[in-house]
This record gives structure tokens, sequence and C-alpha cells, in this order.
């Protein structure tokens, strides 16, 4: 994993597999400690972008070559983790950066669910009854869609559901000052700004 | 009367065969994997155009023939007129122009406190002035927003205070038919009527498909500008690694797809539109995935722009003079001019996003200043050298002979203004001259002069009948 290496991974899963090491335990001790240490690096300034993407690929085929062998789990971690819920507010359609910030959230071992660009207020009011998300993730690029994120806001709060939710915001357009306007609970000036913000807020 | 610039484009990057390989790669492109297409409007455009429309994939493929035919309705030089026809600018094969900015930035750093802050109309009407003012600025975009104008007519409030404070050409963003139509009546009001600006297009468009292949109904824009007549500047920014290949070779490819399904669709709605190829090659910082705008493999992209649009026969657009610093410091400077000198020598006809702060983030007044005098020297860099008898000078060498001085000579005297540029902001006193007048650095002799300008610069003046119609839309 260290080495950003797909294949060499698969074999050593493999070999361990063999030696009578049980899945859980790969996952457990030997993939998720590598993302871990990426992540961190990344967060540090000292791993790339595209390595951080190579090895969450990595992750995602080991877990996906070890899960059908383990008894009764779809996923291992979906109880114990927390779920955020993200998404582009409607009238955006712009995602790198969301998908950065997904990348970055389940590599620290989050649960999330993303909606997707163009997100109206309506399905993300729906996902949230839906899911139960403790944190919702709400990204803007663009300038004219801004106001879309305090109608989100508005309309938990409408609906009973602000309580129960923590915001928080981000989006080259977005900034302190515009999530303290729209009574946000964070504003993330980055994914990795984004990932301590949260860890705030559930603490 | 209309301006010319001076020539560029006396730098290349590739070669003409390879040229020809990315447009060969992009027309593969069009053809083999096609445009997501998300708007009715621009669907039906396309089938007009002569496209394979899918509306059940809102998928569109363009063959070649569509391509080169939009090519040659396309017309090879476009005017973009100023309120004040003084100020029209000539868009032909590598001349040269500079634009204020670019799109409205979502902070603007305060003259007094260095603090980043939302920009307001007020900071609108006082970048624009500025630019109003400076010869070296032709065509006016922006370094701040109207924050606090009301949210869903921002844009339509930032043009008009652009059109009260310059009469340069203009070049704006106007996503959505309604907000385009908006925008072309609001110019129309300041341009004297519909029929003037029919024939004089104060406004053009800066239209932005969404790499990579995309387009939904913000660029329905695009219909409407076609129909009025006015340009289209298409400005799309394939990002390597994020929204396009990670190669140069393969952004240009995404970025010239955009741009050539653009031409087809504007060629289609109004043969002979004027259109400007403008896409970005955008550079991510792979560490904070961060848009960069002081890196040197953008302004190696422009320059590569500029010979791809060279090759097609369009007027280019593209970006020099901004950068990635948080204050007009010395990474300001030296991105700022990198830049600017670098794109207009591969010949890009307008050189936007000068004085943009903060990867497109601010917007600095005193980064305008110091953009206007990178931009002195770069403009007389362009500039020809002249060689004939009189500047050759035989007979002065012959006159002063070995040994001798030039100072007191007629020649001198005629030529020195014509030779040699004149700093305004950088110093070029003796180091005692420079404390005894305060020690001060680029950024706050700059600072001063944005001041100064402010006080007593005033645009021509937009006639109250134009102000009063603009208000009423508003």
């Amino acid at each position: 994993m260290l080495n950003f290496d797909m294949q060499g991974t698969e074999r050593m899963i493999r070999k361990g597999l063999q030696a009578g090491i049980s899945p859980v335990d790969i996952v457990k001790n030997g993939l998720t400690p590598g993302i871990e240490k990426i992540g961190d690096r990344f967060g540090r300034g000292e791993a790339y972008l595209p390595e951080l993407m190579q090895a969450a690929q990595i992750m995602k085929a080991g877990v996906g070559l070890l899960e059908p062998m383990i008894k009764g789990s779809k996923s291992m971690n979906e109880k114990s983790a927390t779920r955020i819920l993200l998404g582009t507010v409607q009238g955006d359609i712009h995602d790198i950066g969301k998908n950065i910030v997904r990348i970055v959230l389940e590599t620290a071992g989050f649960d999330v669910i993303d909606l997707g660009v163009d997100v109206s207020v309506e399905k993300f009011i729906q996902a949230v009854k839906e899911v139960r998300p403790a944190v919702i993730g709400l990204s803007a690029l663009l300038t004219t869609t801004l106001p879309l994120m305090g109608r989100i806001i508005a309309s938990l709060e409408h609906h009973g559901l602000r309580k129960s939710v923590k915001v928080i915001v981000g989006g080259s357009s977005v900034s302190q000052e515009y999530a303290d306007s729209i009574k946000a609970d964070a504003y993330g000036i980055d994914a990795v700004d984004g990932l301590s913000k949260i860890k705030t807020l559930i603490s | 009367m209309t301006i010319r610039g001076p020539k560029g484009g006396i730098l290349k990057l590739i070669s003409e065969h390879h040229v020809r390989m990315i447009y060969r790669n992009a027309l593969r492109v069009l053809k083999e994997v096609g445009i997501s297409v998300k708007s009715k409007s621009l669907l039906d455009a396309f089938a007009k155009a002569g496209c394979k429309v899918s509306i059940k994939d809102q998928r569109v493929t363009i063959a070649r023939k569509v391509v080169q035919e939009a090519l040659e309705m396309a017309p090879k030089s476009v005017v973009m007129s100023g309120r004040d026809s003084e100020q029209d600018v000539l868009l032909e094969d590598g001349l040269v122009y500079f634009v204020l900015g670019g799109t409205p930035n979502a902070h603007f750093i305060d003259l007094d406190t260095g603090n980043f802050r939302r920009p307001t109309l007020n900071d609108m009407k006082a970048v624009t002035t500025l630019a109003d003012y400076f010869d070296t600025i032709s065509v006016v975009m922006t370094t701040a927003g109207g924050f606090d104008a009301p949210e869903e007519t921002q844009h339509l409030h930032e043009l008009a205070t652009l059109l009260e404070y310059t009469s340069k050409p203009i070049i704006y963003p106007a996503p959505g038919a309604d907000m385009a139509r908006k925008a072309l009546r609001i110019a129309a009001a300041a341009a004297g009527g519909e029929e003037e600006m029919k024939k004089r297009p104060i406004l053009s468009l800066y239209a932005e498909p969404t790499s990579p292949l995309s387009f939904s109904e913000a660029n329905d824009n695009m219909i409407e500008f076609a129909k009025a007549g006015a340009p289209i500047v298409c400005g799309p920014s394939p990002i390597s690694g994020a929204t396009a290949p990670m190669t140069m070779a393969g952004n240009a490819t995404v970025g010239l797809a955009e741009n050539l399904a653009s031409l087809v669709l504007a060629q289609s709605v109004r043969p002979g539109t004027p259109f400007v190829y403008g896409p970005h090659v955008g550079v991510m910082d792979m560490k904070t995935a961060r848009f960069c705008y002081g890196a040197p493999e953008l302004h190696m992209g422009w320059v590569l722009q500029a010979q791809i649009a060279h090759y097609l026969g369009l007027p280019s657009f593209g970006q020099g003079g901004c950068n990635d610093a948080k204050c007009p410091d010395a990474q300001a400077g030296a991105e700022a001019a990198m830049s600017a000198l670098l794109v207009a020598l591969g010949g890009i006809n307008l050189i936007h996003n000068v004085a943009t702060t903060a990867m497109g983030d601010a917007g600095c007044l005193e980064m305008i200043v110091i953009c206007d005098e990178i931009l002195g020297y770069v403009l007389r860099i362009l500039r020809e050298i002249e060689i004939k008898e009189e500047t050759l000078a035989f007979d002065v060498i012959k006159k002063v002979g070995p040994g001798g001085n030039f100072l007191s000579e007629g020649h001198t005297f005629n030529f020195f203004k014509k030779e040699l540029y004149e700093t305004k902001v950088f110093d070029r006193t003796a180091h005692e001259t420079w404390a005894n007048r305060g020690k001060k650095d680029a950024g706050e002799v700059a600072r001063e002069r944005v001041k100064e300008i402010l006080k007593r610069h005033q645009p021509k003046p937009l006639d109250e009948k134009a102000k009063s119609k603009i208000s009423e839309i508003l």
C-alpha cells in the first residue's frame, strides 16, 4: 500500500490468506493502517493527491477481494462509523472538490454517502430523513449557487432536523464569514481542514 | 478608430505537425466520445447543426465535416467594441491586448488593511476605474464582485457597474438564457439601443462549458449571444489530472474539443457569430488541490493554445498577469510578469486575468498598478525593432567618432523617448534617494498610486437616459 502498488498489495493479501491470517485481520491490521498513514501524510502536505487516490483504489480492491470471505458482513465498519452526507448544491455541477473531500473522509474511516452534484434542497432533506447522518457537507464552487446553502440550512430548521445534524460548508467561493452568516456549524478551507473540523464537530 | 495591438506570436513550443495531431485527436473525441448536453435548447441546436444527438443519453457526437463547416463560417478577425468607439480593438492573428481580471472573485484584498474580505459594488467601481485609466488595459472583466447586490441579480449589477465605469470593451459571464437576455438588454441600453448594440456589440459573453466535455442549461447563454450577434469567448477550464488528462497534450485536446463543440453551436444559431477560442490549460497543485494561476505549465499551455488558435484561424483568449500570492509581494510580481510576457510572446489576442491574485480567489488594487508596469514592459518588448537608415545611425556615429559621447546629439534627443520605456512604479533611483524618500517597496508605491488615480480619474460618463433604463431592467 505504501508503495502504491496494486498488484503487490493483492499478492500480499493472497500470501496472508495462504498463511492463515483471517480476512478481517488483513483489513484491520494490514490495509487500514496503510491507508491511514497515507491519509496522515497527505494531511501534513507530504503526500500528493494522486497518491491518496491510488491508495484509496488499492483499499477498495483489497476490501473487494476479502469481503466475500467475511461472513455476514456487508461492510465491516458500517455500524460503528460516523455517517456523513455530502453533495454539491443545486445549480452547480462541479464535483472534483467534493470528491476529494469524500476520499479524505473515507480514508479516515467515515461512512460517506455522496449525493453527487446539482442536489436540490428537497433531495438533501429527503436524504437526511432517510440516512440520518451525523454531519452534512455542502459544496459550491460558483458564487451564484451559494444562496442554496443557506436555503438548505433553513429547510433543515423548517423540518425540525437542524438539531440532529451538524452542517459543514466548503468550496472556493465559501468563506468563514459566509458560513457564519447562514449559521453553518463549520467551514472547511480544504479537504484536510474539513476532516479536522468534522472530527471536532462530532467529538 | 479601432486600436491595433502589437504583434506577438513569435514564440512556438510545438511544431505545426504536433498542433495537427492535437486537432485530429480532438475531432476523434468529438466523434467517438462526444459531449454530454443537459439542456433541451442546446440539444435542439446541436441537432440542427447536423450533429448526432441522443436525447435519451443526452449525448452529442460531432463529425469532422460539421466542425470544418463551422470553422469556415467563423470570422477570422473580430472587433470588440467599447462604449467609446475610440476604444474598439481588432482581434486578429497575433495582435495582443490585455484584459483586467476575469469572472468575479470571491474575495478582495482590502487596500488599507491587507485583509481578505467579500468584494462589493464599490470595489467593482474602483477596479473598473483603474482599468479604464490604464492604457495597457484594453478590455475589461473584473477582479472584484458585487456581493452586496441582490444574490439573484449579482452578475447584472456587476455588469451595470462595468458599463458605467469604463468605456472600453467588456467581456462578462451571464449563465443561462434568461440572465444572458437581461445582460444583452442592459448592454443595449448603454450602447444606445438594440440596433446600435447589433452594429457595435459592447458586451461579449464569457461562456464556460464544464470540463470534461459537459454542457448544461447555463450554456444556453451562447444561443442568446449568437442570436444577438455579440461575440462569444469560450473559456472552459480543463484541469490536468482532475477534469482533464494529466498531460498537456491531453488537456489541450479536451479544451479544444469543448471549444469546437461550442463553435459548432454558435455558428449553427447564426453563421458568422464572432467566436473567440479560449480554453484554459488548468493546473492543480497536487498537495493542496488548488487551481494555480502562476504555474509555469499554465503559461506554456497558453502558448500551445495560441498555436492551436492560429492553426484554426480563430481569435484567441488566454491568461497572464495573474498570480498565486496572497499579497502584492515578490511572488505576485514574478508570476504576473512571467505569465504576461510568455503568453504575449505566444500571441494570444486577449490576455485576461491581469491582476487576479491568490489563485483566482481575490482582487487586489495594488496589483492592477503593478501589472500596468509589467504590461508596459511587455508591450515594449513586443514592439518591433526598427531597422532603417535613421535607426542604424551611421551619420551620428561618424559625427561623434571614436571616444566621444552621444548625450547631446539631436539623434539621442529625437529617439530616447521612443526607444526607452519609462517606469512608473519600479524604482531606478540611487539607494540613498530611495532611502530619503522613505524606503518604499513597489507595493507601497502602488498603494499610493491607487489612491491618487481613484481621486482624479473620471471615466467617460454614461448618459442619464441609459442609466435610468438600466436601473429599470435591474
